[in-house]
């Protein structure tokens, strides 16, 4: 391990080249910036994801007839209860309109706890409808009849992303606009008390309605996080390319610079620096440059993430036809730093060692004379 | 959906990768370096010889930084992993869910200690002028680069055998009794794990190398059941739970870590004298100490569980 | 006690090649500890040659250089860098200070392979400043600085671990006339505290001085008499 006065005379050296390191320092903020941001994007939507499907009943029956979402009707609900370990059944209204105007899909949900004629709209929803002046009441068409419903209240910014294109209605509202009969339901919440009973009883409810899909809330963190996998796989092996080109391309950088600084590494050989500490010295120095550039990196991406809402970036991962104002919630993993750092600064310095060792070797006497 | 998208499998293969050309680069120069070395001679050649034996050192000791980071990073993984792995609630089912698996995470902990051995040697090479360990310095090299291969090899066969569809069992299908070799009870296996901890500690201190490092390969295997099959119990105060990877996790404050660290750093010390007093022909016993103490630790810790729970409850599980 | 006895030594450069070459041959040479020595030639006959090897800054083709009985020709870089740190401090022509430090900075370099505590090391570089005459000066960067100045810093840096042996090559080629008085008084001061000092010149003001105890010649590479 090399001294405290060794770590800091490297660190004075450091500074005082602190232009010839500066091309690397910024190159490989960058990259930790724009690796940290996707990253935490990803992260963070994932959480919020998850979240909301924690905050659902542990499973969630929908219906299915030739491949298509299909009702369900009371006879479910009571057939579900009979089932051992079940609480309760929750039907739900839940289902998509088309705002053939404006050519959007709009999601409508049943709330029990509106009014009859209540109406509460995400701002996403708002902005499309207020283009076509339905500013207080909106009227929804199908087969039969026009529904006109007040427009109440609007969801407020920073709710989860769930909410941006909803309008959510009372659940009868909400079948005749979806064209629903009133004793059906789009979905069926069925509550489990003990999770160590939810994939039985998912099982079970798949034996008395084949047509069925059960899905469990395991089953639903699972499907979000393969479909985040997917996309962060592919963005990162895209990445590791282009990491690599800069590896290459800092490798011969570094070399050059340390091609000018021959003699003084000849001096501090002179001086007795052996070749392990020329070594030593100059991955201190990296390992300074890269640790801090990481650190920058990191911190720039929080900013941008998180405070600033990733402009520009976030669209990878937000695909709504509807323009989405969400706001990203702050979720920091420490395995996910350790991850960026693992990915960044290990190679940075595996790349660092080999012109780190050709100009430690480097011939001493012929330098000092020049 | 592939296993090789997970973040965490793509930077640790990346890394691995560097680490494999790096290894490549010095297995080249080391080849040079052992035909044409000739310490006595003074011609450029083997002076440029000398400094190429820079150049490996360098490389070996940041692969083995590296190596050991990638090893606690490896165990991260596996249970990041359990989350999209149907069935796996811990790395147990994911280590579990091919044969290769357990063999992998076998050969990782036998090469890092190879590492170690071969640090020791080149610090023992280096400290004396004529550098007279260099050619089975290196040819131990050799030995660990074909290990460091198979080693991606494997881990390659592993990840792309982890069944992302088909559920796979977690710990408590596949350390349920009986799995003990031997048909061994839990009582004789705990008391073999104090009988030969105590011997360990006779061995150390009398400075017996050979017997210490058969004594500590056999304990190796007896602590691994002993603290799965036994000590585990006391940590999860469950009498079913039976899983070395469980007590790594934030629930039962990483003592895993501590446990497993200090056992395997305990047989690493007792091992290496023996080891190198092969290979050096020189005695090397200061390192026995530092077993015991590693040892000790690890006993303690275990012993701690079991009487806190019998103290708390009056019984054993 | 540092004596240094040069056997058989030989260097030769680009060996097996057409334009191969004996930058030395054949030198015996034995220098007493306390003893300073000039080694006289042109350029070219060796002298700065013969300073690199003894100094560990190259590697011999033939023959031995003993330090207190220990061949440093054969000795590891580990080695002959612990040597050179503990040992030898060079004073180049070219002074060879780290520029964009100050004069301070540029002491302390060969300390910073120590242990030593912050206290001691300031002690060691007050101490070198003092020899060298150069306190005054301690915190301004090198670059500044005239070339008597340079050279009393270089000296500095080459006495702050308080070697045995000092090697200098060709101390005094790029000072003026006072500058290179100075020097000399600093050679004094060298003899008072019993260093081993050789010194590569063909500057005649080293020329028949007390405190010089022997002249060796060399031309083409070879000790003449």
């Amino acid at each position: 391990m090399p001294s405290k006065n060794f770590i800091e005379y490297a660190i004075l050296l450091l500074f005082k080249d602190r232009n010839d390191h500066f091309f690397s320092f910024l190159i490989f903020s960058f990259i930790v910036f724009i690796l940290s941001s996707v990253l935490f994007i990803s992260d963070s939507l994932q959480y919020d994801l998850i979240q909301s499907i924690k905050s659902h009943p542990q499973i969630v029956v929908e219906n299915m007839r030739a491949g298509r979402a299909y009702e369900m009707h009371d006879g479910y609900v009571y057939d579900i209860m009979q089932i051992t370990g079940v609480s309760n059944v929750e039907g739900a209204v839940d289902g998509y309109y088309y705002f053939a105007q404006k050519r959007v899909w709009f999601h409508v949900i049943g709330d029990a706890h509106l009014a009859k004629d209540e109406m509460v709209i995400g701002q996403g929803v708002q902005k499309e409808m207020a283009e076509l002046y339905y500013k207080d009441v909106f009227h929804f068409l199908n087969e039969e009849r026009m529904i006109a419903v007040k427009i109440d209240k609007i969801a407020p910014k920073g709710t989860n992303i769930i909410s941006n294109d909803a309008i959510y209605l009372n659940p009868n509202t909400a079948r005749a606009v979806l064209g629903m009969e009133m004793d059906e339901y789009s979905k069926l919440y069925v509550t489990v008390p003990n999770p160590n009973e939810v994939s039985e009883i998912a099982l079970k409810i798949v034996q008395l309605y084949p047509s069925v899909k059960a899905t469990s809330q395991a089953d639903a963190i699972g499907a979000v996080r393969h479909l985040y996998y997917y996309k962060g796989g592919i963005f990162m092996i895209l990445y590791v390319i282009a990491m690599v080109s800069f590896f290459i391309l800092l490798k011969n950088q570094v070399g050059l610079v340390y091609g000018e600084k021959k003699k003084e590494i000849a001096i501090l050989r002179s001086l007795g620096f052996c070749i392990k500490d020329i070594i030593t010295l100059k991955f201190i120095q990296n390992a300074v440059v890269s640790i801090s550039a990481y650190l920058l990196g990191v911190a720039g991406a929080y900013i941008y993430v998180f405070m600033a809402n990733a402009p520009y970036l976030r669209n990878i991962f937000l695909g709504s036809e509807l323009e989405n104002s969400v706001s990203l919630t702050p979720v920091i993993d420490l395995n996910l730093l350790f991850l960026i750092f693992l990915f960044g600064v290990i190679p940075f310095l595996a790349f660092v060692i080999l012109p780190a060792w050709k100009i430690a070797i480097s011939d001493m006497s012929e330098a000092v004379k020049s | 959906m592939s296993i090789f998208l997970s973040n965490e499998i793509i930077v640790f293969l990346l890394i691995e990768l560097i680490l494999i050309v790096l290894m490549a680069i010095s297995q080249v120069n080391i080849v040079r370096i052992v035909r044409h070395w000739d310490f006595n001679a003074t011609t450029p050649l083997q002076y440029a010889l000398e400094k190429k034996n820079y150049l490996v050192n360098t490389i070996l000791y940041f692969t083995v930084t590296c190596k050991v980071i990638l090893f606690l990073f490896f165990i991260q993984s596996l249970n990041a992993l359990a989350g999209i792995v149907p069935g796996a609630m811990c790395s147990a089912g994911v280590v579990g869910s091919n044969h290769y698996g357990n063999a992998l995470l076998l050969l990782k902990l036998l090469l890092i200690f190879g590492f170690g051995l071969w640090l020791i040697v080149n610090k023992l090479d280096l400290a004396s002028i004529t550098f007279p360990y260099l050619k089975r310095k290196y040819i131990l090299f050799t030995l660990l680069f074909v290990g460091v291969l198979g080693e991606f090899v494997l881990e390659i066969l592993y990840f792309s055998n982890i069944p992302l569809t088909v559920p796979v069992f977690c710990c408590s299908v596949v350390f349920q009794a009986p799995r003990l070799p031997f048909g061994y009870t839990q009582t004789l296996l705990v008391l073999f794990f104090y009988l030969l901890f105590g011997s360990i500690l006779l061995l150390n201190y009398l400075k017996q190398t050979m017997a210490s490092f058969t004594c500590n390969l056999l304990f190796l295997f007896i602590a691994y059941y002993a603290i799965t099959y036994f000590f585990g119990l006391y940590i999860y105060e469950m009498p079913n739970h039976k899983c070395p990877y469980c007590m790594l996790q934030k629930e039962y404050y990483y003592i895993g870590y501590l446990i497993w660290g200090s056992l395997f750093l305990g047989i690493f010390f007792a091992i290496m004298p023996f080891l190198i007093e092969q290979i050096t022909k020189k005695s090397y016993v200061y390192l026995l100490k530092y077993s015991s103490y590693c040892l000790m630790i690890t006993a303690l810790v275990c012993t701690f569980y079991v009487v806190r729970y019998y103290l708390m409850t009056g019984v054993f599980l | 006690m540092s004596k240094i006895l040069i056997q058989n030594l030989h260097k030769l450069y680009n060996p097996n090649k057409p334009n191969a070459f004996y930058a030395l041959k054949n030198i015996n040479l034995i220098v007493e500890n306390g003893e300073i020595v000039i080694l006289k030639g042109v350029s070219g006959s060796g002298k700065s040659t013969l300073l690199s090897l003894i100094g560990g800054l190259s590697k011999p083709s033939e023959g031995k250089i003993l330090v207190n009985e220990q061949n440093i020709a054969k000795l590891p870089d580990i080695m002959s860098s612990a040597f050179r740190h503990q040992e030898i401090g060079f004073i180049f022509q070219s002074f060879n200070l780290l520029e964009g430090l100050s004069v301070y900075q540029n002491i302390l370099a060969p300390l910073a392979l120590t242990t030593l505590s912050k206290e001691a090391i300031h002690e060691n570089v007050n101490r070198a400043m003092q020899l060298a005459n150069i306190e005054h000066k301690k915190d301004q960067n090198v670059g500044s600085l005239s070339g008597g100045e340079r050279q009393r810093c270089a000296i500095a840096r080459a006495v702050v671990m308080n070697p045995q042996i000092i090697l200098a090559d060709e101390p005094t080629a790029n000072l003026d006339k006072e500058n290179s008085l100075m020097f000399i008084e600093i050679l004094k001061k060298f003899k008072l505290l019993h260093k081993t000092v050789i010194i590569a010149t063909h500057d005649i003001l080293f020329d028949d001085l007390d405190c010089i105890d022997r002249c060796v010649h060399m031309r083409d590479g070879e000790l003449v008499e």
